[in-house]
C-alpha cells in the first residue's frame, strides 16, 4: 500500500495531475485529513519552483529573451514542457539543465536554441571537473586545455550578447566559438578565426602544426586554450 | 577522521568566498553534496580551501530513503568520495523521499508513516550507509499532507525508523515547530519523545507563513519559537549537540548569517547553565 501511495505522488507530481486525482487514486478523501489535500499543491508549486529555479540559474540571457517577449507565464511553460521531456535523472542539480537546448529547437526565436546552448558551455567551462592534465599547464606536450569545446552557430551570439538587448535578434552569421577556463579560473569563450580552428583540429588529430599556425598558436597559448607553452617556447 | 563540535554554518555557493574572508568564529561547515560533486575551477578551489580551514560534513538530499527507486548508486559513491575527501565523521540525509520513478524531485516528500516504510527506509538506510562506509545521519523532515495509510504519529515512526535502521538522529529542530504548527502537537513533548541518545546533530532555520501553512523555507533569522526549541532540545542533550544554522532564502550579508551562529552559541550556553528545567 505504501508503494501505491508514493507511485501515486509520483504521478500527481509529474504529470501534473490534481490534488483531486490524487485523493481518488489513494482510496478517496475517506483515507485524507480534509485540511491536507489543499496542502498537496505544496509539493507541486516547490517541484516546479526548483526546476524552474535550476534553468533561471543556467540560462539567465534565455529566460531574459523569453519573459521579455512573451512574459513570465511562457517561461514558465517551457520549463515545464523542458522537464517532461527531459526529466531530472541526475543528483547533481546543475547536470539535469542539459536537455534544455534541445528543447528549444523547435521554437522561435530560432537563435534562442544557440543561446542556450552557448550558455550551458558557459557553465561548463566555469564548473568542470580539475583534470589532472591542466595542473602544469606549462608542462609535457602541446595539447588543448581539458575545458576546450568548440561550437559552430549560425548566428552572430557574440555581437547579441555584447548589445544586451532582449528585444533586438541575433543577426545571421556563421561563427564558431571556444569556450575554455583560463588559468585565472575565469569562463571564458571567443569567436574563433579560421586559423584558431585550424590549430584546434591539429592538435586533437596529434598532427604537428605547420609553421604558418604558430602565430595563432601562440595566441592560444597565451589565452589559456593550448597548454604546454614551455613545449613552444623551448 | 575529523570531528564536529561546536556551531557551524551550511556552505552556500553565496558566500563561499565571503566565508573564507572572515575572522569571525566558526567551528564547522556542512555542505550539500549535490551543489559541488564534479565541481572545479574557482568553486572547487573555494570548496578545497574551506575543507582546509574548517571540518565538513555532508548533508545531502538524493538519498531517497523513503522512495520506492533503487538508490542511485553513482550519488552513492559520489557522498563515499565525500566523506574520504573531508574526513567527515558522518554524512546526513532526510527522512523522505526525493526520487520517484527513477526522477529526482528535489524536494523532500513525505511517507506514509507505516510498518511497510519504516522497514524500507530501514533497509535502504542501511545499505547507503555500508557502500558509503560512513556513518549516517537521518534528520526529520517538514510534512504537509498525512499520507494515506498512516498506523503510528510522527514521533513513533521517527523512533522506529532510527532503532531499525541504526542510524543517527539529526534534529531538525525547526521542523519539528513546523509540523507541529501544521499539524498541531506539543513540540517539546515530541522532543522529549525522542532518543537524544541518537542525536548527533541539530539544525536551525526560520521558516515562512503562507496561505496558512508554516513552510520550511530556511528564511533567516531564526524565530524566537525555534530557539525556545532549541533550548529545551540543549537541555534535554544535557550536552553541546552540534549545531547548524542554515538560512537558504534572502540570505543576507554574511556577517547578519554568522550573527546566527552566535546567537545558536549563546543559546547553547544558557539553556546548559539553566539545567534542566520546565
Amino acid at each position: 500500500m505504501s508503494g501505491d501511495v508514493l507511485d501515486a505522488l509520483a504521478e500527481f507530481l509529474l504529470e501534473g495531475r490534481t490534488p483531486a486525482w490524487l485523493v481518488e487514486a489513494t482510496g478517496g478523501p475517506g483515507r485524507w485529513r480534509a485540511a491536507d489535500t489543499p496542502r498537496l499543491l505544496i509539493y507541486a508549486h516547490q517541484v516546479r519552483g526548483r526546476q524552474r529555479g535550476l534553468l533561471d540559474a543556467v540560462f539567465p540571457r534565455c529566460r531574459d529573451v523569453v519573459v521579455t517577449r512573451e512574459g513570465e507565464a511562457a517561461w514558465f511553460a517551457l520549463t515545464d514542457a523542458c522537464f517532461r521531456a527531459h526529466p531530472m535523472r541526475d543528483f547533481v542539480l546543475h547536470a539535469n539543465a542539459r536537455g534544455f537546448p534541445a528543447q528549444l529547437r523547435e521554437r522561435a526565436p530560432a537563435w534562442l536554441a544557440e543561446l542556450a546552448d552557448f550558455e550551458w558551455c558557459e557553465l561548463r567551462a566555469d564548473e568542470a571537473a580539475e583534470d589532472v592534465r591542466d595542473a602544469t599547464p606549462d608542462a609535457g606536450p602541446l595539447r588543448l586545455a581539458s575545458t576546450v569545446a568548440v561550437r559552430r552557430y549560425r548566428h552572430d551570439l557574440d555581437a547579441w550578447i555584447d548589445g544586451g538587448d532582449p528585444h533586438a535578434d541575433a543577426r545571421p552569421g556563421e561563427a564558431a566559438v571556444v569556450f575554455w577556463r583560463s588559468a585565472a579560473l575565469d569562463a571564458c569563450h571567443a569567436v574563433a578565426r579560421a586559423d584558431d580552428l585550424a590549430v584546434i583540429e591539429h592538435l586533437e588529430r596529434g598532427a604537428g602544426l605547420p609553421a604558418r599556425l604558430h602565430p595563432a598558436r601562440d595566441a592560444l597559448v597565451v589565452a589559456g586554450v593550448i597548454l604546454g607553452a614551455r613545449a613552444v617556447t623551448a | 577522521m575529523r570531528t564536529l563540535q561546536g556551531f557551524g554554518l551550511g556552505l552556500r555557493p553565496d558566500f563561499a568566498d565571503a566565508l573564507l574572508a572572515t575572522e569571525r568564529e566558526l567551528d564547522w561547515v556542512e555542505f550539500v553534496p549535490e551543489n559541488w560533486h564534479g565541481v572545479g575551477g574557482r568553486q572547487g578551489r573555494t570548496f578545497d580551501a574551506c575543507r582546509e580551514r574548517w571540518p565538513m560534513s555532508p548533508h545531502s538530499v538524493s538519498l531517497s530513503a523513503g522512495g520506492d527507486a533503487p538508490l542511485d548508486a553513482s550519488f552513492l559513491a559520489a557522498v563515499r568520495a565525500f566523506c574520504a575527501r573531508t574526513g567527515a565523521p558522518w554524512w546526513s540525509d532526510h527522512v523522505s523521499a526525493s526520487r520517484l520513478r527513477d526522477t529526482e524531485l528535489n524536494d523532500l516528500l513525505p511517507v506514509p508513516f507505516d510498518d511497510a516504510s519504516v522497514e524500507r527506509i530501514a533497509l535502504r538506510a542501511r545499505e547507503a550507509r555500508d557502500v558509503v562506509g560512513a556513518p549516517l545521519a537521518l534528520e526529520n523532515a517538514t510534512w504537509y499532507v498525512q499520507l494515506p495509510g498512516a498506523t503510528m504519529d510522527e514521533g513513533e515512526f521517527l523512533t522506529r525508523v532510527l532503532d531499525a535502521s541504526g542510524c543517527a538522529l539529526l534534529l531538525d529542530v525547526n521542523n519539528v515547530y513546523v509540523n507541529a504548527q501544521n499539524h498541531g502537537g506539543d513540540p517539546r513533548a515530541f522532543l522529549d519523545a525522542l532518543p537524544f541518545e541518537r542525536v548527533c546533530q541539530i539544525h536551525v532555520a526560520g521558516h515562512t507563513l503562507r496561505d496558512g501553512v508554516v513552510i520550511d523555507t530556511h528564511i533567516g533569522p531564526v524565530p524566537d519559537a525555534v530557539w525556545a526549541l532549541y533550548r529545551h532540545a540543549i537541555r534535554r542533550a544535557g550536552r553541546v549537540v552540534p549545531t547548524l544554522v542554515e538560512w537558504d532564502t534572502e540570505i543576507p550579508d554574511l556577517d547578519a548569517v554568522l550573527d546566527e551562529v552566535d546567537r545558536a552559541r549563546a543559546h547553547c550556553a544558557a539553556a546548559l547553565a539553566a539545567g534542566v528545567a520546565g
